[in-house]
């Protein structure tokens, strides 16, 4: 019965399997060999594959409690714009340190504490946008969520907060600029630190635990308030449950690998289409799911990235993939009503 | 029948002086009602009249700004969440499903809490509650198919099964017969006045003043957030309170009109 489960990890594994022993042998220049790695290449080559697997998973998971705080399948952290929001805070955050702080005169652990300060300001980004496209997406006389002007909400916050990183980009020291831009379109990175990796791992499995605990309230929460009410399930507690954790989940996604766009989308869509809606496999086979296409995705991406000789950025890919799903689900009937 | 009155938990639902606003616009003011068990309970009034109200207050939902809702004699903000949804079950008046669940999904949601107690037994065969609600809606075949694609009376019937399925003391119904037909509407009185042998507490939320006449026990009459009238159909119904309340004489409202209709076989 349950064998979607261990199909799910299957493929999990199987994506991480390829993307870990692939890629370009430095003898034959451009040619890509099929061999597992060893030594460093092993090590970076799974940094990686752990960066696209937490953050994927964690676009994944916020995409199914975001879906379910506002009762709508076409919400994503991207397209209500908690990214943009997340990374504005991280782009405020390197020019601060880039103006008050010339980082190679500083010793190492200050380096560090700085380049894990980011992380903060990422969760404060997320939460203002969600807070912000709440408050812009409630129709002000019916006082309910109308899912167009939700949409709507957040497509500006994006565009604003967009705008916003390319000004405070051209601030920065162009060593930096490059950088940053390179961070707008989703970048997954060997060299990410371990510690950010842990601890986004770290909110990924608690958030994971506390919606597995509450799967049976989530789904009565996606009807409506009265019926919640009625069900025996306080509304009140699951909204701050949801509301933080998309919000965290959103953050800890960008500080590693910035704004990756539509696997909140794509993924528990997918899921539902194949399991159904109940949120008791929704949430466990969503994230396996995200972590799996977005490894798949940054495989594509590093491998063309080889091929043209010039990196290319994972967002792009998911952009491809997830633009025209939403666009599709918009049109069809199981998108809003 | 002295000592039902004077024991506070034989009246199962009590509103004492209970007053509602949403922002500045009241909706309920100063009202006190009381709603015994054993009864059929209809609140009838006008579009606006804060029939709607009322329920979200039973459940919880809202809360008023003065005044104190009881149920089964304690205040309603004492009791917890779980506790209140073993005692009062709801009929909503619109349903909106934004996720495809199978008919099957929805109604077992009214069970999530017994089965958290029961470890996750599955089957409907498992639930004897459960598959009694569905039963006596008569819902059985469509537990496989999403609940989305059903037409609104089947929806309805489906809402009702689950509130069965919550088996409470205390069932509130938010104009339940919007959209079935009459075969279904007389299915659910026959339904309601089940309950009511069982001793419930049934209170049920319409315009339909027919149905109300034929079924209630006791009819609350509200207009502009107030309670004009409590009492016997008779009494409630008749031609001078309509006249005050909805500005129309009782013509066609007939006792023996609506008798005209009874379930064949």
């Amino acid at each position: 019965m349950k064998w979607w489960l261990p199909l799910s990890l299957v493929l999990f594994l199987g994506v991480a399997l390829l993307s870990l022993c692939t890629g370009p042998t430095l003898q034959h220049g451009l040619a890509i060999q099929l061999a597992i790695p060893h030594g460093s290449t092993f090590g970076l080559r799974l940094a990686r594959i752990a960066a696209a697997a937490i953050v994927g998973a964690s676009l994944s998971l916020s995409g199914v409690y975001l879906q379910n705080l506002l009762r709508n399948p076409l919400a994503d952290p991207y397209v209500l714009g908690l990214s943009g929001g997340a990374s504005l805070g991280v782009v405020l955050w390197i020019f601060v340190v880039s103006m008050c702080s010339q980082p190679a005169h500083l010793p190492v652990w200050a380096v560090d504490l700085l380049s894990l300060g980011h992380t903060i300001p990422s969760f404060i980004g997320a939460a203002i946008a969600m807070a912000a496209c709440f408050w812009l997406g409630t129709s002000r006389r019916s006082g309910f969520m109308d899912p167009v002007r939700l949409i709507l909400a957040g497509v500006i916050i994006s565009t604003i907060t967009g705008a916003c990183m390319l000004l405070v980009n051209s601030f920065l020291p162009p060593y930096q600029q490059n950088h940053v831009y390179f961070y707008l379109f989703g970048y997954i990175s060997e060299i990410t630190p371990h510690w950010l990796l842990i601890g986004g791992g770290g909110v990924l499995g608690a958030s994971w635990m506390i919606g597995l605990r509450y799967s049976r309230q989530l789904d009565i929460a996606s009807l409506s308030d009265i019926e919640a009410a009625a069900l025996g399930v306080s509304m009140s507690r699951l909204r701050l449950i949801n509301f933080v954790l998309s919000s965290l989940l959103t953050a800890a996604s960008v500080a590693i690998a910035g704004p990756i766009g539509f696997v909140g989308l794509i993924c528990p869509h997918i899921t539902r289409r194949l399991l159904g809606p109940s949120h008791q496999r929704l949430l466990l086979v969503a994230p396996i799911l995200g972590a799996s296409l977005l490894i798949g995705a940054d495989f594509v991406a590093r491998l063309s990235g080889v091929l043209l000789n010039e990196p290319i950025p994972v967002g792009v890919m998911t952009a491809l993939i997830g633009g025209p799903l939403f666009l599709y689900m918009m049109r069809s009937r199981t998108g809003w009503r | 029948m002295t000592d039902q009155t004077s024991h506070k938990s034989h009246i199962p639902v009590r509103f004492t002086n209970v007053s509602f606003r949403y922002h500045t616009a009241p909706v309920l003011h100063d009202v006190n009602m009381d709603f015994g068990a054993g009864c059929i309970h209809c609140i009838v009034g006008p579009n606006g009249s804060g029939k709607s109200t009322l329920a979200g207050l039973l459940i919880g939902m809202l809360s008023p700004q003065s005044g104190d809702v009881q149920i089964n004699g304690q205040s309603l903000p004492t009791i917890s969440h779980h506790q209140r949804s073993r005692l009062v079950a709801l009929t909503p008046q619109r349903i909106l499903c934004p996720f495809d669940y199978s008919v099957l999904e929805f109604v077992r949601m009214a069970r999530h809490q017994s089965w958290l107690d029961m470890q996750g037994v599955e089957s409907i065969s498992g639930d004897k509650v459960l598959q009694q609600a569905l039963q006596t809606t008569g819902v059985v075949h469509l537990i496989g198919r999403p609940f989305n694609e059903l037409s609104a009376g089947e929806q309805q019937r489906v809402a009702i099964a689950r509130m069965l399925a919550q088996d409470t003391p205390i069932t509130v119904l938010d104009e339940p017969t919007s959209a079935l037909d009459i075969e279904h509407q007389l299915e659910l009185v026959a339904m309601v006045q089940a309950i009511r042998q069982k001793g419930g507490c049934v209170i049920w939320i319409t315009h339909d003043l027919h149905m109300a006449l034929r079924t209630a026990d006791n009819i609350v009459m509200l207009k502009n957030g107030q309670v004009v009238i409590a009492g016997p159909p008779e009494v409630a119904l008749a031609d001078a309170v309509l006249g005050e309340v909805f500005g129309v004489r009782r013509g066609g409202l007939q006792q023996p009109q609506f008798e005209l209709y009874s379930k064949t076989n």
